[in-house]
């Protein structure tokens, strides 16, 4: 998997390219939260909108992600995902907990209302 | 003295003196025919000298060409022998031994044994006409060929049929193989094979102690001039546990004593009867001493190759599996995470082809993931050296997936529900629950180390 990062202001985008289960994939995935943390931005979006895949694992490193952000007191924001990967991510519920942003307009409403 | 005497005396002085001139003449004439002789004679000596150095020349050139020419067979038999396989990949219920005796340096045997993308397991045996580098050349040529179409079909005379059209394009000499190509399937223990020109394999039945020969028909492989007459056929032979394939080439029957007697495939059946429940080694020596000794020191004419295949007991593989031999499911083995993408791209193309949707496909593939990566993870504790054993099976109705392990198991009634408040925001758990959403079928078995999971074409 291939992340392209991108930042703007505050908020930082991290564009997660390819399949998302390699262990090498989610450790690459963890060192760039915690730049991102470390960095103290206060946005952290997740294009997975050419993710064209994910286990349970990759889940689980969402799910991580998300905390982490929380805990620093930053906000993650999912972004775009594809059929098949928002099916997963919808079937595990996340959308109870996590922000999940399908269009750019939801992107810019969500951005919006946060940043005000 | 009279006149008469003065006029002699002066005729004999004349005759005399024109002797003398006479003599003067010849005796430079002989002079100068000794200086032209000394002259050849010289010029014969330096030819003789040109000639020596040019054959000296010639002589270091020869013995240059020579020593290249075996230098350059040496890397022809370094490469034929990364052609013939040092040790046989780890199969599925099949065991193989094989010895390969060369007359030279290079020849026209070869074999191999191939794990084909179904997990099957195909045995390769072929001898190129003449020797040498030109045998060893289109030998070369048709293992690549062999190896490139038993990765796209099962059936052994369709990898003949493609082999031959495309060797036919190629060898421009009267040259041409045979060849055996046997597909075992290690489940069922039954063989498909097709016969191009090749001596038949023997079979030695473990239980009845008999022998039987794999008669089939089949034009040898690569003569352009019967590319249109050529034709291969499939042929299938159930086996048993315990039986033996002996499969061979020409050149270990036609083996000759001193006396110019034939070893004979009568000879070899016989021994391979006797012998044929002694252990692959044991088996292969006893029948390459039997051919030495019937020899006894006359020089082989022709290089043979001796393969015998070992057919294992299947039942054991499906115990506990979900399958039943008559399912005919597919087997293949996980020895670790770099094997998953392989065997889930052999599972999902056979969900496409039965006309599985893209979104059921995706579906699925997460299931094998999970399956797999659980099995690996927690069911094998990541130990190396076990294996994840993955039977599957797919039709126009559905695709099942059976997975198992070398674990303990695990209490798969007492899982976590991923979604209570309690565990939603977990990192981990939610394996079990996809493959349960995304199937419409799953079990365990009582030990909890193998799940199996079907999805219908037509469910949810």
């Amino acid at each position: 998997m291939e992340i392209v990062t991108s930042v703007s202001g505050d908020v930082s985008t991290f564009n997660l390219i390819g399949q998302l289960w390699r262990k090498e994939d989610l450790s690459s995935l963890e060192v760039a939260v915690e730049k991102f943390i470390v960095e103290k931005k206060s946005i952290l979006v997740l294009d997975i909108s050419r993710l064209s895949f994910i286990n349970s694992q990759g889940l689980g490193l969402l799910v991580r992600c998300h905390v982490r952000t929380r805990d620093c007191g930053a906000k993650m924001i999912l972004f775009g995902p594809n059929e098949a990967v928002s099916e997963v991510i919808e079937l595990s519920g996340f959308a109870m907990f996590m922000t999940i942003a399908a269009t750019e307009d939801e992107l810019d409403k969500t951005l919006t209302t946060i940043c005000r | 003295m009279t006149s008469a005497n003065i006029q002699n005396s002066l005729n004999r002085s004349e005759h005399e003196h024109w002797k003398r001139l006479k003599l003067l003449e010849a005796y430079r004439k002989k002079r100068w025919e000794l200086k032209v002789t000394n002259e050849k004679l010289r010029a014969l000596q330096r030819t003789v000298d040109s000639q020596d150095v040019l054959l000296k020349e010639a002589s270091y050139n020869l013995s240059r060409i020579h020593s290249e020419m075996e230098d350059e067979l040496e890397t022809a038999k370094r490469i034929q022998e990364g052609l013939i396989p040092q040790d046989f990949p780890e199969l599925i219920n099949v065991k193989s031994a094989a010895v390969y005796i060369p007359t030279g340096k290079v020849g026209g045997d070869l074999y191999d044994i191939i794990i084909t993308p179904n997990q099957k397991i195909g045995v390769l045996i072929f001898d190129v006409s003449g020797h040498g580098i030109p045998a060893a050349m289109i030998g070369a040529m048709a293992k690549m060929l062999f190896m490139h179409y038993l990765e796209k079909t099962d059936s052994p005379a369709e990898v003949f049929r493609e082999v031959n059209i495309q060797l036919c394009r190629f060898i421009k000499t009267e040259q041409y193989l045979t060849a055996f190509l046997g597909i075992i399937d290690p489940i069922v223990n039954s063989m498909v094979y097709s016969r191009a020109g090749h001596v038949p394999p023997i079979i030695f039945n473990h239980k009845t102690g008999t022998i039987t020969r794999l008669d089939s028909k089949g034009f040898f492989i690569g003569h352009s001039a019967l590319l249109n007459l050529a034709e291969y056929w499939d042929q299938t032979v159930q086996l048993s546990a315990g039986d033996k394939i002996l499969f061979y080439t020409d050149g270990l029957t036609e083996g000759c004593s001193a006396e110019g007697k034939l070893y004979g495939s009568d000879r070899l059946r016989d021994i391979f009867m006797k012998n044929g429940s002694m252990d692959l080694q044991q088996l292969l020596d006893v029948i390459v001493m039997d051919q030495t000794r019937f020899r006894s020191g006359a020089p082989l004419r022709d290089d043979f190759t001796l393969l015998i295949t070992e057919i294992g007991n299947s039942d054991y593989l499906l115990t506990d599996s979900g399958f039943t031999k008559e399912d005919g499911p597919h087997i293949l083995m996980v020895n670790g995470f770099n094997d998953i993408e392989r065997v889930c791209a052999m599972i999902l193309r056979e969900m496409d082809r039965n006309g599985f949707s893209d979104k059921k496909i995706k579906q699925f593939k997460i299931c094998i993931f999970e399956m797999l990566t659980n099995a690996i993870v927690h069911g094998n504790n990541a130990e190396k050296g076990k294996k994840v054993t993955v039977f599957y099976k797919v039709n126009t109705t559905c695709s099942t997936i059976s997975v198992i392990d070398e674990g303990d198991g695990f209490d798969y009634n007492n899982l976590p529900d991923p979604l209570s408040p309690e565990n939603i925001m977990k990192d981990h758990g939610r394996g079990v629950f996809l493959i349960r959403n995304y199937l419409d079928y799953v079990e365990y078995n009582h030990r909890g180390n193998r799940i199996l999971g079907r999805k219908l074409i037509n469910g949810r």
